[in-house]
């Protein structure tokens, strides 16, 4: 990669971070630091640990590395990569979400919307059949559904 | 049950006949088909740049959290991301997450411009029977039919059309000629009787349309029979005469077309005069634009406006050959229905079966089904019709499953064996036509004009 200027990134817990500029850039809050000249010496981010800021550098340094070309190998490879990245319990993933809400990276917000919300919903249909059962009640909230359930059958 | 493979040929095999200029077509841009950028609802985007409180800051130092103490805005972003069934079972978690799926109309509309289309079907001929949503994002090997048993509320009262979460009922009265037309939520459970429109030929087309984004309605009728329309200007001499096929099918000259329209807010229907096509039973493909199907006896021609609104542009895209398919073929009387965003056409069969066909692979697979009566998509919304009527004359009635109110049921209850009108799957009809229903009401007016063509 060609020069670049490297920004320094001081998190809650007081440590340090040095990240390349085109990497510190992805989030939308920095980005606008930098842009309104706030950036000379070390950008402050109270609101994030060093633990959740590292995935988030780890994160966006892969999407800026990653060529952004159609070949399918690369899309693969960042598809793979987001794969493993949001397989993370619960903890760090709702501290993710409190992360993007001050950093603003759409892209990984989107990722970890989806992920929580396959989460919820990414249960086996006897699970749901459970789920179902106990909170029957639910379903009489909605006078039009009156039963809700799975059928699965093997094609 | 697994279609057996000695009395099938594998999904593999089904691909369309070698027709000329076909390689080309096929190599038409998927995205030309199934985009249109009118069509998609603006998604409410909510930009979440809250800094976290104090609180929030400590919380995170915690180690075990439910997700459901997220901030509202990131827990309705999480939520909308839900298909309807887990959505509802998320009711059951607190008070306030019900009063956020089923009270709160900004969130029923961010959901449902994230919803999918779904297939609905109603499996007994029983105008009050049950419908049943199938969800289509299932692999090749199962099937989940999810089956919210959306029970329509009124007897005698056919569901006809779906636009974007609203179902339009109709029930018609033979001796009367009385129409009578309904909105029906099915998620919410709430219904609305539309005023009465007379004189309505038996072969009338409805098109219902509602655009969440505006929270307007309209619903257009096309009469195709000058005749009934006694009140009509028609003028005698151009009334040529209807020519008679072999079944016996009317085929109507263009210029007795007569058309009314209900749009929002209005306290009837207004005539639209005469319109320069005849109507024909339309073929529900929601969220796809610029699709005409032109039922060629063995062929679905698949037509694709090119350049949006300008009707010389269109150009006949894919063709889906059925007679390749040996026994499943038109016999089993597929009729497209949807085209999905992943750009697979779904077609159903009277006979329960359900076929998902890739343009652009040309394969497809074929899914076995309960027998069907009517199919049509349905996207699943929680947008309440109290909403969508607000600031009418219209009444919105809550409808208890099974048990209809009973003040609408004794109203309708004089009429009931009287009901003439039977919609079941399209018919195989040698000029199928269909027409894109789309939140922009002025642009398919064009459309259905077009499609006449």
């Amino acid at each position: 990669m060609s020069y670049s200027k490297t920004i320094v990134l001081t998190n809650y817990d007081g440590e340090t971070f040095v990240v390349d500029e085109v990497v510190a850039v992805e989030p939308q809050t920095i980005e606008h630091m930098i842009e309104d000249g706030c950036a000379n010496t070390s950008i402050p981010l109270p609101n994030v640990t060093s633990k959740i800021l590292s995935k988030v550098i780890e994160h966006c340094k892969k999407h800026v590395e990653t060529p952004n070309s159609n070949e399918k190998a690369a899309k693969a490879d960042l598809k793979s990569f987001d794969f493993d990245f949001v397989k993370a319990d619960q903890g760090t993933l709702f501290d993710l979400i409190l992360a993007m809400n001050y950093l603003n990276i759409k892209e990984l917000l989107d990722l970890i919307y989806q992920t929580v919300a396959d989460m919820i919903k990414g249960k086996t249909p006897e699970e749901e059949e459970e789920m179902r059962r106990v909170n029957a009640w639910v379903f009489s909230c909605f006078v039009g559904v009156t039963c809700l359930y799975f059928k699965s059958k093997k094609m | 049950m697994v279609l057996e493979p000695t009395q099938t040929r594998p999904a593999d095999a089904i691909s369309p006949a070698p027709c000329e200029d076909a390689n080309k077509r096929y190599e038409a841009p998927i995205h030309a088909l199934n985009i249109n950028p009118n069509l998609h609802i603006a998604a409410s985007i909510i930009e979440p740049v809250v800094a976290p409180t104090y609180k929030t800051l400590k919380s995170m130092a915690a180690n075990d959290r439910s997700l459901i103490e997220l901030p509202n805005l990131n827990l309705e972003d999480v939520l909308s991301k839900l298909p309807l069934p887990s959505l509802i079972a998320c009711c059951g978690v607190s008070k306030s997450l019900l009063n956020l799926i089923k009270n709160d109309s900004d969130f029923a509309r961010m959901h449902f411009a994230k919803s999918e289309p779904q297939l609905m079907t109603q499996i007994q001929r029983h105008p009050g029977s049950s419908i049943y949503l199938i969800d289509l994002d299932t692999d090749t090997t199962s099937r989940v039919e999810v089956e919210p048993n959306f029970n329509i509320p009124l007897d005698g009262f056919y569901i006809t059309q779906s636009c974007n979460g609203l179902l339009l009922l109709e029930r018609m009265s033979k001796a009367k000629g009385v129409h009578r037309c309904m909105l029906y939520n099915p998620v919410t459970g709430e219904c609305t009787l539309l005023p009465e429109i007379k004189h309505v030929y038996i072969d009338a087309t409805f098109v219902f349309l509602y655009c969440p984004k505006t929270n307007q309605f309209e619903v257009v009728c096309l009469n195709p029979d000058s005749d009934v329309s006694s009140d009509s200007d028609h003028d005698p001499d151009t009334d040529s005469d209807p020519e008679v096929n072999s079944d016996s099918e009317m085929v109507y000259p263009e210029d007795d077309v007569m058309g009314a329209i209900y749009v929002t807010g209005s306290d009837s229907w207004e005539s639209l005069g005469k319109l320069p096509f005849s109507p024909h039973h339309p073929c529900h493909l929601e969220k796809a634009v610029h699709w005409i199907c032109v039922d060629e006896a063995t062929k679905f021609n698949v037509w694709v406006m090119k350049e949006y609104g300008v009707k010389d542009s269109w150009s006949r895209e894919f063709v889906i050959d059925t007679t390749v398919w040996g026994e499943y073929d038109l016999h089993w009387c597929f009729t497209p229905v949807i085209c999905r965003n992943n750009g697979d056409v779904v077609m159903v069969s009277i006979f329960g079966y359900i076929l998902f066909y890739d343009l652009l692979t040309k394969k497809g697979r074929i899914v076995n089904h309960r027998r069907l009566w009517t199919a049509m998509t349905h996207t699943p919304s929680l947008i309440s019709l109290r909403d969508v009527v607000r600031g009418t004359n219209l009444e919105v009635v809550n409808v208890a499953p099974r048990v209809a109110d009973p003040g609408l049921n004794l109203e309708l209850a004089a009429t009931f064996s009287e009901v003439g009108l039977q919609v079941g799957l399209l018919p195989a009809d040698p000029t199928t036509l269909a027409w894109q229903i789309n939140s922009s009401m002025k642009q398919i007016r064009f459309l259905i004009m077009v499609c006449q063509m």
